[in-house]
């Protein structure tokens, strides 16, 4: 393989990496596989896609086309030389608004190009769950479909033309022909006329067999496509290269078509006693063609009522149903929809299918249920202890009239082995996801797997289903093709296959000629190294650090390029190294000895958690709420430990120390020499601190003393006995004094009395700089000071939301005294958390003043992360004439 | 931006990056009269650094009746 790696090198001006750490971070997608790759690819033009397939195809080694890796099925793992598309041949290369069409690189991010086309009034209009992170060219890959199918059908749907690289080097552009143009065509010597010539020869052979075989719902993933050219003769083989899973060629350049934006939407949400009942009224819900019928069935809405992030939201839930269906319309208008709406509800309660059916309207109503039914997904996924959703028979397209049969069946399978499952997602066309609870770590479960695939296989074929409905074959369906199609077709596959790639070297094992289902588990190195890694903080609810680690799913969101935060290393680097997901994937190497005997403290890791800002933005937005930022600390401790830790990141670690000592009488001092230029070069070298930076002045009076000299004595009794005291945090003691001065000001202003807490640091900087060790003993005596104040009742206000996340989230994981720890994480509030809690209970009466017009709000990541970022707007919110 | 991250001489760079992918550039088109907010300590800090906008705490902004 050097000889390989080294061709790569000194013919690709590109990043070609075959180092251990990125090896492991292309070994896995979202699915349950896991293989490590020969070497990556990153191209930035055809010319290095071209020349890579080239040296692979004159060494031999397969070739792995790869989007965002967000493949439910192991369709991008094999040890194969991978070509990431998506992070530079991302382009849009011409839009035709008039015929609309658009013309794309392969890895260009759907949400983007449809954020690219939305001025225009136009979009591409599949919508996997992923499009935040998925490419164009996995799409087509996968032919992904998704919430809208019922209107949109799938990406094959909108594919125009392919521009296909084979691995013999030959680039074609398949797009339709009319009969007479594909007969002229269809003729060797080229290879087009060839390929297009025994492809016509061999599917015209089999028509009625592909007619028999083909289940007929509108979902069906599996598979070649070959049921796209029976009933026509206008063909067009990109959508025989759609679906195909790298498996045929590589994509270049992609033509779309594209679809209006609907002008309106409004949704109606049927309410049910039971999911049973829910599915049984999706044949009537069809009559009145909705754009969308999604399923939320009673564990999602449990969830996502108790969970305080998206309790706000699922208001629009009335009593307790035990499931509940989001139906969307389209209209002319919102008005429009809206009717289709009002409608479905009056039927639905005439004929006593259902009485409680809300309507929603307004975009801000239909955008909470949206986010319910995506985030409440993620709260199931997340749930299980050590036992997860594991996707494999989630993929079955069943015809609506036997849905309701078919689920109950299934979920008795899964019951008979002991599961519980998860069920979500597209009731319209019949997809609705089953995901069984399993701990793949444990063999008995993996054995279990089998059973509950076999038997769910067998009613898929019973009820007339599809055994791939969207995500496609991967790792996890391919083995079950000849079954499902029978002989002949599973003959014409491999023949399809052998058409395009004589040699095999595209994406072997996937479709035909695919290995057992359970082999290859990701799950199967751990279960191999057996052992439970050693950790600073105590990741009880996750069940340790090994599984907090595997929580990881690879679902991707932490490569959204656009809303939300996470993962903003990733967004600055376009790097799977420096995304949440690879910084798992690394932790997952060093903890089953991929990285060597002291993975956790290699330089492979420290790399791969270099540019992680610790920002928690994982925390919240990642579906399964991985922390990295605690991770960070575990990495650098262990790195600390084994090399002594760097100087720079002790000054660092010291500074509240330096702060309290350099604030007051001395403060003029210092402020005047720090911004010296020989100040600034002893700085940045061994603080590692950049020269560009300006620094924080330190103040001349600290705020205890100046609060001592103008307020003693002024101890305001709080009206009815409310008494709170205020962490005084580093920041407001040494630097910003005005704040603590402010914060004393306001709390009195709402009638509480205001006790100061001196209790000491909050360990935020040692803990951001692995010092966790440390921070765990000095954390302690923090938290045993504060914990006297709550011992009596008394709330503790924290103005400064990174001393916040320290004493609530991070110091009571870390500390050895867990009670203590979280009986102080109860009691202590971020400052305006508090306030609005209290403001909902009615407790501050107004009017409130503010000196401020407008304001523009930017919150604190940790803010956001532990929730409630909305707090301050929502108490700046009741200051009339206030603009926010 | 995200604390001591945007201090640190190898991370300036991508610190100023993550805040010119949204915040700066909002920080800076703000409509005339709009006072910027923000809790953290060194968030305020480093919007004043890079943006010459001086932000202030939320517990600035706001009194009750009393
Ligand atoms: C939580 C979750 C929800 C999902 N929901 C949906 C859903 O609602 N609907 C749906 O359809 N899917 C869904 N998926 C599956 C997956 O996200 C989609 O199939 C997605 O479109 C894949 O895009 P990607 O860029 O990640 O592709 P990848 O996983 O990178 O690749 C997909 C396939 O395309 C091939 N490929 C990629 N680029 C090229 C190229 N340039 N040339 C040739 N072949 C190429 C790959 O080899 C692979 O076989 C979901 C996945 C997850 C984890
Ligand atoms: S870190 Fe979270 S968002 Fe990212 S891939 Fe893993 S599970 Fe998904
Ligand atoms: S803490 Fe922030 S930078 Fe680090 S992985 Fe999580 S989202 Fe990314």
């Amino acid at each position: 393989m050097d000889a390989f790696v080294q061709d790569l090198r000194s013919s690709l001006s590109c990043e070609v990496l075959d180092d251990v750490l990125s090896r492991a971070l292309y070994a896995t997608d979202a699915g349950n596989y896991e293989i490590t790759p020969v070497a990556v690819v990153v191209p930035r033009a055809e010319e290095d896609v071209r020349a890579a397939v080239k040296i692979a195809a004159a060494h031999g080694v397969p070739i792995i086309p790869r989007g965002g890796g967000t493949s439910l099925g192991g369709q991008v793992v094999g040890r194969a030389l991978v070509i990431d598309f998506s992070k530079r041949m991302n382009r849009i290369l011409s839009i035709d608004e008039a015929a609309r069409t658009v013309r794309v690189e392969p890895g260009i991010v759907r949400d983007e190009l449809n954020a690219a086309l939305a001025p225009r009034g136009l979009h591409f209009a599949p919508d996997p769950a992923t499009s935040s992170r998925a490419n164009v060219g996995g799409m087509v890959g996968n032919n992904s479909s998704g919430t809208r199918s019922i209107v949109y059908g799938k990406t094959v749907d909108h594919v125009r033309a392919v521009r296909a690289l084979l691995a013999c080097g030959e680039e074609i552009e398949f797009r339709e022909f009319s009969s007479g143009e594909y007969a002229r065509r269809a003729a060797p010597p080229t290879r087009e006329g060839e390929i297009l010539f025994r492809f016509r020869d061999a599917l015209l052979a089999s028509k009625e067999e592909i007619e028999r075989r083909f289940p007929k719902v509108m979902r069906r993933a599996g598979g070649y496509n070959l049921d796209e050219f029976v009933r026509t003769d206008r063909w067009n083989l990109a959508k025989l290269l759609a679906g195909s899973e790298g498996t045929l060629a590589l994509s270049l350049e992609i033509e779309l078509n594209l679809e209006p934006l609907p002008s309106g939407t409004a949704l109606c949400i049927p309410h049910f006693a039971a999911v049973s009942d829910a599915i049984r009224a999706v044949a009537s819900i069809l009559d009145h063609r909705p754009s969308a019928v999604e399923l939320l069935d009673g564990v999602v809405i449990d969830m996502a009522r108790t969970n305080r992030a998206t309790a706000p939201k699922a208001t629009f839930l009335e009593g307790n149903p035990g499931a509940a269906l989001i139906v969307e319309f389209f209209g002319e208008s919102d008005g429009d929809a809206e009717r289709k709406a009002r409608s479905l509800a009056a039927r639905l309660a005439r004929e006593g299918i259902c009485a409680v059916a809300p309507v929603r309207r307004d975009r801000a109503g239909q955008r909470a249920v949206w986010d319910v039914r995506k985030s409440g997904l993620g709260l199931v996924l997340a749930a299980g202890g050590g036992k997860k959703p594991v996707p494999f028979i989630e993929d079955a397209a069943i015809p609506v009239e036997a849905l309701p049969e078919y689920i109950d069946e299934v979920l008795a399978v899964c019951a008979a082995q002991g599961s519980r499952a998860a069920l979500y997602a597209h009731a319209s066309v019949g997809v609705l996801h089953v995901r069984p609870f399993l701990d793949l770590t444990n063999r008995a479960d993996v054995e279990r797997m089998k059973v509950i695939a076999e038997r769910t296989f067998r009613l898929v074929r019973k009820y007339g289903g599809s055994w791939s409905g969207e995500h496609g074959d991967g790792l996890v369906r391919s083995a079950w093709m000849e079954r499902f199609y029978g002989r002949e077709i599973y003959d014409l596959f491999r023949r399809v296959k052998h058409l395009f790639d004589p040699e095999g070297l595209m994406n072997p094992g996937k479709i035909i000629d695919a290995p057992p289902f359970d082999t290859a588990l990701r799950t199967g190195a751990r279960t191999a190294a057996g052992r439970r890694t050693d950790s600073f903080y105590r990741y009880g609810d996750e069940g340790g650090f090994d599984s907090a680690i595997d929580r990881c799913n690879g679902v991707g969101a932490c490569r959204a390029t656009a809303g939300g935060v996470m993962c903003p290393s990733y967004r600055a680097t376009r790097n799977e190294i420096d995304s949440t997901r690879g910084r798992a994937n690394a932790l997952r190497a060093a903890i089953t000895g991929r990285l060597g005997d002291d993975g956790m403290a290699s330089d492979d890791l420290l790399r791969a958690f270099d540019l992680c800002l610790s920002c928690k933005a994982c925390r919240s937005e990642c579906p399964v709420n991985v922390d990295a930022a605690r991770w960070k600390g575990e990495v650098l401790q262990r790195r600390h430990d084994r090399c002594g830790a760097p100087l720079s990141a002790k000054i660092v670690a010291a500074l509240p120390r330096v702060a309290g000592i350099c604030s007051g009488p001395l403060a003029p001092l210092v402020n005047a020499v720090q911004e010296t230029a020989p100040a600034r070069r002893i700085l940045e070298r061994f603080a590692g601190i950049d020269a560009r930076r300006t620094l924080p002045r330190f103040a001349t009076e600290k705020f205890t003393a100046r609060y001592e000299r103008t307020r003693s004595g002024r101890l305001a009794g709080g009206k009815d006995g409310r008494r709170v005291a205020l962490f005084v945090d580093t920041y407001m003691e040494n630097y910003d004094v005005a704040v603590g001065i402010a914060a004393v000001e306001l709390l009195e202003s709402f009638g509480f009395e205001v006790i100061l807490a001196r209790a000491g640091c909050c360990q935020r900087p040692r803990i951001s700089h692995g010092f966790l060790r440390d921070a765990a003993r000095q954390g302690r005596k923090t938290i045993g000071r504060l914990d006297r104040f709550i011992r009596e009742g008394i709330p503790v206000l924290v103005c400064e939301p990174g001393c916040a996340s320290a004493l609530i989230d991070d110091l009571p994981a870390l500390i050895d005294d867990g009670a203590i720890g979280s009986s102080v994480a109860a009691g202590v509030f971020f400052i305006d958390a508090f306030l609005a809690e209290r403001m909902r209970e009615g407790d501050l009466e107004g009017p409130f003043r503010s000196e401020y017009g407008k304001l523009l709000i930017h919150a604190h990541c940790h803010r956001k992360a532990l929730g409630g970022a909305g707090d301050m707007s929502e108490i700046l919110s009741l200051v009339a004439g206030l603009e926010v | 931006m995200a604390g001591s991250f945007g201090y640190e001489k190898d991370h300036y760079d991508l610190s100023l990056a993550v805040g010119e992918d949204r915040l700066f550039p909002a920080v800076r088109s703000r409509a005339v009269g709009t006072a910027v907010v923000a809790c953290g300590f060194s968030c305020r800090h480093q919007i004043a650094h890079a943006t010459g906008v001086r932000p202030v705490h939320f517990v600035e902004t706001i009194r009750g009746c009393q």
